[in-house]
């Protein structure tokens, strides 16, 4: 699992599936940039501000806020009788507006909240939080598994691999924007990259590293 | 200038040599034993699927990766045992020789059936143990995990609070190597099949 890639004091940008750099090209530039075009585009659902579903896009701007779009919004796949399920998913942004993510309503549980996942005195730690901010000068806001999550909680139904489940997420200024996010097992890169080699967190016994609440 | 060539030409394919040699070489150094972190870890028995004891003892041969948890735990617990999932395919036919254990932090809630369920999800070979909070508590001591209730700050619920370590235990038991819920995958099934060769 890639780690939690936000911080509200700043720190490293995630890298994003719609997000590509270039090295040094030369030789062959139109058909590598052509090729780099498409590369850019993200290949996973993203979703622009919108009033509802079926609707156009609707810019955030036109509400007097940032303009957020959403990437790679999945729901973690649980089995039946599961006391509660996460979501997860990407934010992004161009503007320089600071927002935050201040509720999220969803079809398949009765109750939906803000935590965030925390090593703290050698455990881990699910802090319910009253907000996500998405800080003026990001780009990227990561909600990830050990990180800032979605929590669902008394369930409805219970996600299956190849469903989705409906997201609305209300922000402090940009329009709501609702979205479907596929079910899976396990997070859309997992295996591939964002993994850091070694151990986090110390071992077992010393408090001051190790632990997450839940 | 032509001999000096041909004598640069000799040095790479020196260099080349050298170089080929030196990959086995370090693939040996990485062979190297882990290490018994004989700190962590000890004999239990709890009460497993049915009721049944089961004992660190029981896995003679076979190499256990342990790790604590609960299914009401929606984010830590349902990614370590995806992570088991993925192991188990990774290993493909050495996994007849290893087996998932996770015992419950909340014994409270998670009835044996229920536990039952909620490892099955995630596939074969993961059994899970639960028992008394103080039957719990022992077993957590001797692996040096931690754990404590928190309640909702509505009330209605709790969570647990707990260490997100998994203990990779050889084929006698000991514990050789700690992994986290996001630790590489890749990793542990290297090192699960360092202690399946050791026999």
């Amino acid at each position: 699992m890639m780690r939690i890639s936000f911080s509200p004091g700043g720190g490293s940008e995630p890298a994003l599936p719609g997000s590509c750099r270039f090295h040094r090209v030369r030789g062959v530039l139109v058909v590598f940039l052509l090729t780099g075009i498409v590369a850019c585009t993200p290949k996973a659902q993203n979703y622009h501000g919108q009033g509802g579903a079926g609707t156009g896009p609707m810019s955030g701007h036109e509400m007097g806020g940032a303009d957020i779009h959403v990437m790679n919004p999945w729901v973690r796949a649980v089995p039946p009788g599961a006391g509660a399920t996460g979501g997860f998913l990407v934010l992004g942004k161009h503007s320089l507006v600071e927002d935050a993510l201040v509720r999220v309503d969803s079809d398949i549980a009765g109750e939906v909240q803000l935590h965030h996942t925390v090593r703290k005195d050698g455990m881990m730690h699910m802090m319910p939080v009253p907000e996500i901010v998405f800080p003026a000068h990001e780009n990227h806001l990561t909600l990830e598994p050990g990180g800032y999550h979605i929590m669902m909680m008394d369930l409805k139904r219970f996600p299956q691999p190849g469903e989705t489940v409906q997201l609305t997420l209300h922000f402090r200024k940009a329009a709501p924007l609702m979205v479907r996010a596929e079910v899976r097992e396990a997070p859309p890169a997992q295996g591939m990259e964002g993994h850091s080699p070694g151990m986090h967190g110390g071992t077992p016994g010393d408090p001051k590293k190790g632990a997450k609440t839940n | 200038m032509t001999h000096f060539n041909r004598g640069l030409r000799l040095v790479f394919m020196a260099l080349a040599l050298l170089v080929q040699l030196a990959v086995p070489l370090s693939a040996v150094q990485a062979e190297e034993a882990l290490p018994v972190l004989d700190k962590i870890g000890g004999e239990f028995t709890l009460p497993g699927p049915k009721g049944k004891p089961v004992s660190r003892a029981d896995f003679k041969g076979q190499v256990v990766m342990l790790t604590f948890g609960y299914t009401y735990c929606p984010d830590v617990c349902p990614t370590t045992l995806n992570a088991m999932k993925m192991l188990r395919k990774k290993l493909g036919a050495d996994a007849a020789r290893f087996q998932v254990l996770f015992i419950t932090l909340d014994p409270e809630r998670d009835t044996p059936e229920r536990l039952e369920r909620f490892v099955a999800y995630f596939g074969e070979g993961i059994l899970s143990l639960h028992g008394s909070l103080k039957e719990i508590k022992t077993v957590t001591e001797l692996y040096r995990a931690r754990f404590m209730k928190q309640p909702s700050p509505d009330g209605k619920t709790y969570f647990v609070a707990h260490s997100d370590f998994l203990y990779l235990l050889d084929t006698k038991g000991r514990t050789r190597s700690l992994f986290h819920m996001d630790s590489p995958v890749d990793e542990m099934a290297r090192d699960v099949r360092r202690l399946l060769s050791e026999g």
